[in-house]
């Protein structure tokens, strides 16, 4: 059996020839991947952890009556027993789109959402499916009578009566399906018990010899560059250069993306968010101290040089549970997306592929053994709490 | 730095952190060290080695305000604004790579315009 132990002095004399050691720096890198801490505030949202507003929410998620037809809820796509994707390449609701499903487990701990950062909250992000006519084909208009005809009880115990603006009412809608997500997590893995017992015991061989062999060859390739913290994702924006399949017209991924959150009438400084926003002339301020609002949105660049072609570093939690992979579904299992790590084929049609990546080559062993450690990121038991179970 | 003028530097959150927003505080001086109030100090930051800079815009604080009220003109629309103790603070800051980064210092004041640069590994 292989241990991985990182105290190089004391149990020095324990090691076996086939164990590892991780060294300080390595150390510190694989303690802070887990465990996942609990999920940050929603400011623009006053009802991110009321009860109410969640069991609502919860109801919403898996309503049909949402979208324009009656036939696409948001567990259409986001099916709760394949960890919230849906298995396809490219999501199709009412229409065909061009992007693959995201998992939703992560969502209380992001900053933006959608593979373009197109929203800036979870509440934000849940008004558009709902409008999209390739998804849910539905409007705000259609969003309210629903909740009068449907959710009338669960509606008033979260929120009191339902607003005359359908604006607001798609608002309060997305700000209860947020208060759902944020009961949802990626759960406990093989590999938090692993760190669990390395800070624990100094030692773990809770994972196989494959397993342990491939966490370094991930700590090794820079995978931690952006796969980084308990998420495995800097909530940040790349280019690892996806070979796109233009249809109907690239792909920009961030550079639309971000112009795009600073548009949006749901983001954290518009009226709909419930974030108190003074003073409304930053010119006016003087140096007073003390928080402002909506930092990551003020502060945005969104002509930023590496935006073009930039997607979100996904999670890598549960990822050999959520084939294909990419954000255009382009990649159809691990071992492929580490083959395009290990050559980089191809230069992207715009901009430019992260500097920092080069061609990995790695053996074929070396592959095995990464794509194994991935696995070890899925959670153990089912779906966590109540999730799973559609109402 | 030119030698017009002396700069120091520090962050809010020290030492910086990975992939989160961060603000700098300038204070500048002239060469016998008195504090300049009436300059400005533009902050930005870049990777030399990746070709890049920060995917943030950071925003220079005004310092202490005053509304200047210019005979015939809107109250509102000139503002006298100082850094006291020759403070300046740029906010929205972001380091959202691990490596070699460089701060940019752009300063304009009574002794002229003036550039500096700071290495930093995050
Ligand atoms: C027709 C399929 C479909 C439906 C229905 C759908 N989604 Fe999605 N969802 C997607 C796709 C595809 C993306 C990625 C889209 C993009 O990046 O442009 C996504 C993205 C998301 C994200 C962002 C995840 C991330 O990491 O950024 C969340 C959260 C989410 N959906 C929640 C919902 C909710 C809530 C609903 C119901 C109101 C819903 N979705 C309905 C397909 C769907
Ligand atoms: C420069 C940042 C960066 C580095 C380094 C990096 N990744 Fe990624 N990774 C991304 C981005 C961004 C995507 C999504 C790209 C897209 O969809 O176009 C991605 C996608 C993935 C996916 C697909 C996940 C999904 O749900 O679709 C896997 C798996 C993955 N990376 C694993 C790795 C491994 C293993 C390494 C190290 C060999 C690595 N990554 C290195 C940024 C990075
Ligand atoms: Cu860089």
């Amino acid at each position: 059996m292989r241990t991985t132990r990182f105290e190089p002095l004391a149990l020095s004399l324990l090691l076996g020839c086939g164990d590892s050691t991780l060294s300080q720096k390595e150390l510190a890198v694989v303690l802070s991947m887990s465990p996942i801490p609990p999920p940050p505030g929603s400011p623009t949202n006053r009802y991110a952890e009321a009860p109410a507003a969640a069991a609502l929410g919860k109801d919403l998620f898996f309503d049909k009556g949402l979208s324009g037809d009656g036939s696409t809820a948001c567990s259409t796509c986001h099916d709760p027993a394949r960890h919230f994707t849906d298995g396809e390449r490219v999501h199709t609701g009412l229409g065909v789109g061009s992007r693959n499903v995201p998992t939703i487990e992560t969502a209380a701990w992001q900053t933006w959402f959608f593979w373009d950062g197109r929203a800036d909250s979870a509440w934000a992000q849940a008004t558009g499916p709902i409008r999209n006519p390739l998804e849910m084909g539905g409007s705000a208009e259609g969003v309210r009578a629903r909740v009068i005809d449907a959710h009338g009880v669960a509606w008033a115990s979260a929120f009191g009566p339902v607003p005359d603006d359908p604006m607001v009412t798609l608002a309060l809608a997305g700000k209860a399906i947020e208060a759902f997500e944020r009961t949802i997590s990626p759960g406990r893995s093989r590999f938090d018990v692993f760190v669990e017992e390395l800070r624990t015991q100094g030692g773990s061989s809770v994972l196989t010899e494959a397993e342990q062999h491939g966490l370094e060859v991930f700590l090794d390739s820079g995978c931690t560059n952006c796969h980084s913290g308990p998420l495995f994702s800097d909530m940040g924006f790349h280019n690892i250069g996806v070979p796109q399949v233009p249809k109907g017209g690239m792909d920009i991924g961030r550079a639309l993306g971000a112009t795009r959150v600073q548009e949006d009438p749901y983001n954290c400084l518009g009226t709909y968010s419930d974030v108190a926003v003074t003073p409304p002339n930053a010119l006016t301020a003087t140096d007073a101290p003390g928080p402002k609002p909506c930092p990551e949105l003020r502060f945005l660049d969104a002509s930023f040089d590496d935006w073009p072609l930039a997607f979100k570093t996904p999670t890598l939690r549960n990822v050999a549970l959520t084939a294909p992979y990419m954000h255009d579904g382009s990649i159809a299992t691990l071992r492929g997306v580490v083959e395009l790590y290990n050559e980089l084929p191809g230069t992207p049609l715009i901009g430019h592929r992260e500097l920092t990546l080069v061609p990995l080559h790695l053996t074929g062993r070396e592959s095995d053994a990464l794509v194994a450690f991935l696995a070890t990121l899925t959670e153990e038991d089912g779906l966590d709490s109540s999730a799973g179970a559609a109402p | 730095m030119g030698d017009r003028y002396r700069l120091t530097w520090s962050t809010d959150v020290s030492p910086i952190p990975f992939n989160a927003l961060f603000a700098v505080r300038t204070v500048l001086r002239d060469r016998s060290g008195a504090p300049i109030p009436d300059g400005s100090v533009v902050v930005d930051a870049s990777m030399p080695q990746h070709g890049h800079g920060m995917p943030t815009r950071p925003i220079a604080r005004p310092g202490v305000c005053s509304p200047k009220l210019e005979p015939g003109a809107a109250a509102s629309s000139t503002l006298d604004c100082t850094h006291p103790d020759g403070v300046y603070v740029s906010e929205g800051m972001k380091f959202h790579m691990a490596g070699e980064w460089v701060l940019h210092f752009v300063v304009s004041g009574p002794l002229g315009p003036d550039t500096a640069d700071a290495h930093y590994t995050l």
